[in-house]
């Protein structure tokens, strides 16, 4: 698996046909899934039903049982706010720390911005899942650890992408104009500046989305974030690979919902570029 | 160009694998073995884990065997004959026995092995700490003296692996801990071959055994190390290894009724997994809160998981082990009733706790979720971390966790004093939550001493009783030990004095 941590491509094509609506009700379902657990899912994700243990996909469980008996697809659905919760929150951190930085950095004058971006090259410098490992298993296990190592890693991505449209935009006429009417650089940032680079920003945050939720993930696969039993999606993995062999439902249910939300973030994502560069 | 050579390489890199494959799959004279883990020493003074064992035992042999039927009766191995006259044992050894690199086996080896185990003091040492002095009478006969009289001996050194005397002198300097550590010349079946870090051990078959092998036995064995149960259960079944070590139990049962496999099924020491609770942190240090944790358990979920392999324990000492008083002891099960009274008594409503696990073994997580579950029941709240052993241990062993997850066994076929030896008394290594009780200290040390085995099981119901009225370990489950063989090979036997265990001596293709 690779986080990509690059700037997102300029020119992307619209997805087509029902691929865009298709992933916009994955989202809606998610946001179900996030706000109203309590109504969705049939079963309590913690509770123990061990006469149900590790029972096939059925009408009373459509996803299968874990080896708790417990419902898989309730313990996806409470499960949806700590993984996309915390692959949200990632992106969002790491979104606010690097556009500050980046528009800092791109402002500033030639030496500090060198010394600002020789910073980020660092972190770029380092393969990003191996540098979050080492953070995460420094700082100690649990969901918190995972978001602030993965913040860690995430926000240069944003700083060189904010740092390169500020760098373009500062030489506007717009922006020319207002320096040369006197109007501070702050302001300049604040007015002339930043609302142009959000929009592109917007786009990066929500293809983010979806890479940080596979971060998360693996991270808990690896035994570094969520612990037992929060119904967290890599936690699940990790616990239902013991049972693979006769209980292929605890896998792939779990595993089939980090891929299309990662598609579906990265199609709404897909489809914001190509409206943005139309 | 490119592309040819690209896809020449391809198909000959496939073919390749193809073949190194197809010779270890196919070649009935190797036998491979997919071990839990790689051992960090293949010392046998040392050795401590059970994928350790899998080298030590099959390289080195013992003074006496047991008979894995009845542990209580024990066979020849290196010594012939033995008696007990009070505190002296005296032991005849067999003739003609060889070490892998020529020299013979004589009592200097016997004196040197025991002499060198006591002063290293770790690994399997607390089996036969008990040993004042070893005197060598003649190259053939050894006498060892025991500080107290203790029927347990012989029992005892049935895990006690003879090294040469040569090698241990030739590498003084650190009691041979460098040398032994990854090299070995044993007596035994099976000869070193080589260690490849990261991959596998390899033995050859030691033709010059004074054992015998079944027919048709394994001249070489590749124990690799496979740490993942999903993979070693896959691989099992793949055809890649011929047997496999802690196969995940869903996966053992599937995989043991399945076509080309049958199932070795039988009893082991363990009671498994087992819940320690620390004695001196809040608030698991508050005996009737423990009680209530105890009670409040759910057992039947634990063996449910277990589909219905295991059975609940009573004690420290399960009921088929020789003169255990199991059967007397009261039945341990889930009243709930009972719980919540324990935690009015103890007032401590609403209490939180912190439980670390060791990484790795499912059971383990899911005793903790279960006892989280019943836990809540009652309003109190257990937080669960899975760590690496060693951090699990430790969290709790420094009081920043008050329970740990763990098995809770001993390797003595027939000394039940050892069960209390690593896990309830002062210093044992797996009493992790710091239970002490001088009463038991005092009866742990008697029982050996008394030839009376009328008398002893006294003594021994009185011990348990200390254990299991402590409410110091919720002993989860007494889980079958169950191994999927497959049709093509034989010979597996389960030792029930262990978990699970490998003698590629007895192993044998069809």
């Amino acid at each position: 698996m690779s986080i990509s941590t690059q700037p997102a491509r300029r020119t992307i094509a619209r997805p087509k046909g029902v691929l865009l609506p298709l992933a916009l009700l994955v989202l809606v379902i998610l946001a179900a899934f996030t706000l109203l657990p309590g109504l969705i899912a049939p079963h309590d994700p913690i509770a123990l039903a061990m006469a149900d243990r590790l029972k096939p996909p059925s009408l009373t469980h459509i996803f299968g049982t874990d080896e708790g008996g417990r419902d898989v697809f309730s313990r996806i659905v409470y499960g949806t706010r700590y993984s996309l919760g915390v692959a949200i929150a990632i992106v969002f951190a790491s979104a606010l720390f690097g556009v500050i930085y980046g528009a800092v950095s791109g402002m500033a004058r030639q030496g500090i911005d060198n010394l600002m971006m020789r910073i980020v090259d660092l972190f770029f410098g380092f393969p990003a899942l191996v540098l979050a490992l080492a953070v995460a298993a420094s700082i100690g296990r649990g969901l918190d650890s995972v978001a602030l190592s993965l913040a860690i890693i995430w926000w240069p991505g944003y700083a060189r992408l904010v740092r390169g449209e500020v760098l373009r935009l500062r030489e506007r006429p717009h922006v020319e104009a207002a320096r040369a009417l006197g109007v501070s650089e702050m302001t300049i940032l604040r007015r002339h500046i930043i609302p142009f680079v959000v929009q592109e920003v917007n786009v990066r945050i929500t293809t983010d989305i979806g890479y940080a939720l596979v971060a998360v993930t693996a991270l808990s696969f690896l035994g570094l974030g969520a612990n037992s039993p929060t119904p967290e999606w890599g936690l699940l993995i990790r616990d239902s690979r013991p049972y693979f062999g006769s209980a292929w439902w605890y896998l792939v249910f779990p595993g089939t919902m980090i891929m299309l939300t990662a598609t579906a973030f990265s199609l709404i994502g897909d489809a914001l570029a190509s409206r943005r560069a139309a | 160009m490119k592309l040819r050579n690209g896809i020449l390489g391809l198909a000959l890199g496939l073919l390749m694998g193809g073949v190194s494959y197809s010779a270890f799959a196919d070649d009935a004279s190797t036998f491979v073995y997919a071990d839990a883990g790689e051992p960090s020493t293949i010392d046998p003074a040392k050795a401590n884990v059970n994928w350790e064992f899998t080298v030590t035992r099959n390289i080195y042999d013992r003074l006496v065997d047991f008979d894995l039927n009845d542990p209580s009766k024990l066979l020849p191995a290196l010594a012939t004959e033995w008696q007990q006259d009070g505190k002296a044992w005296t032991f005849k050894l067999r003739d003609g026995v060889t070490f892998h690199d020529g020299t013979a086996f004589d009592a200097n080896d016997v004196k040197a092995t025991l002499d060198r185990l006591l002063k290293i003091g770790q690994g399997q040492s607390y089996l036969v700490d008990d040993i004042a002095s070893v005197t060598v009478v003649d190259p053939k006969t050894v006498k060892i003296e025991t500080k107290a009289p203790t029927v347990f001996l012989a029992s005892n050194l049935s895990r006690i692996e003879m090294v040469s005397d040569e090698d241990i002198a030739k590498h003084k300097d650190d009691l041979g801990q460098a040398w032994f550590n990854e090299n070995a010349n044993g007596t035994g079946p099976y000869e070193f071959v080589s260690w490849t870090r990261g991959t596998q051990i390899e033995l050859k078959r030691n033709d010059k055994w004074w054992g015998k092998f079944p027919e048709k036995p394994f001249d070489r064995v590749l124990d690799r190390f496979v740490t993942d149960g999903a993979n070693r259960a896959r691989g099992l079944e793949g055809g890649e290894f011929d047997l496999a070590n802690f196969v995940p139990l869903d996966e053992a049962l599937r995989i043991g009724t399945s076509s080309g496999f049958h199932m070795v099924e039988g009893n082991n020491l363990w009671a498994w997994p087992a819940i320690y609770l620390n004695m001196d942190l809040a608030p698991t240090n508050n005996k009737d809160f423990r009680e209530a944790l105890v009670k409040a358990f759910d057992y039947n979920a634990m063996v449910q998981s277990f589909q219905g392999k295991a059975e609940v324990g009573r004690g420290p000492v399960p009921s088929w082990f020789p003169g255990s008083p199991e059967k007397e002891e009261a039945e341990i099960k889930t009243d709930l009733d009972g719980a919540k009274a324990a935690l009015a008594k103890s007032g401590l409503a609403n209490a939180k706790m912190k439980c670390s696990v060791p990484a790795g073994f499912p059971e383990f997580r899911f005793a903790a979720t279960v006892l989280q579950s019943s836990a809540q029941q009652l309003g109190v709240t257990v937080e669960i971390e899975e760590q690496p052993f060693v951090e699990a241990i430790t969290a709790i062993k420094s009081d920043k966790s008050n329970c740990f997850v763990l098995g809770n066994a001993n390797l003595s076929p027939s000394d039940a004093t050892k069960f209390f030896a690593a896990h309830y008394l002062k210093g044992g290594f797996y009493n992790s939550g710091k239970f002490f009780d001088q009463t038991l200290q005092d009866l742990v040390a008697k029982l050996p001493t008394i030839s009376d085995a009328a008398e002893r099981g006294k003594l021994l119901k009185q011990a348990a009783d200390i254990v299991v009225d402590s409410h110091y370990i919720i002993w989860t489950a007494r889980p079958k030990t169950v191994v999927p063989e497959p049709d093509r090979i034989g010979g597996y036997r389960i030792d029930p004095a262990e978990y699970i265990n490998a003698r590629f001596w007895e192993m044998y293709s069809k």
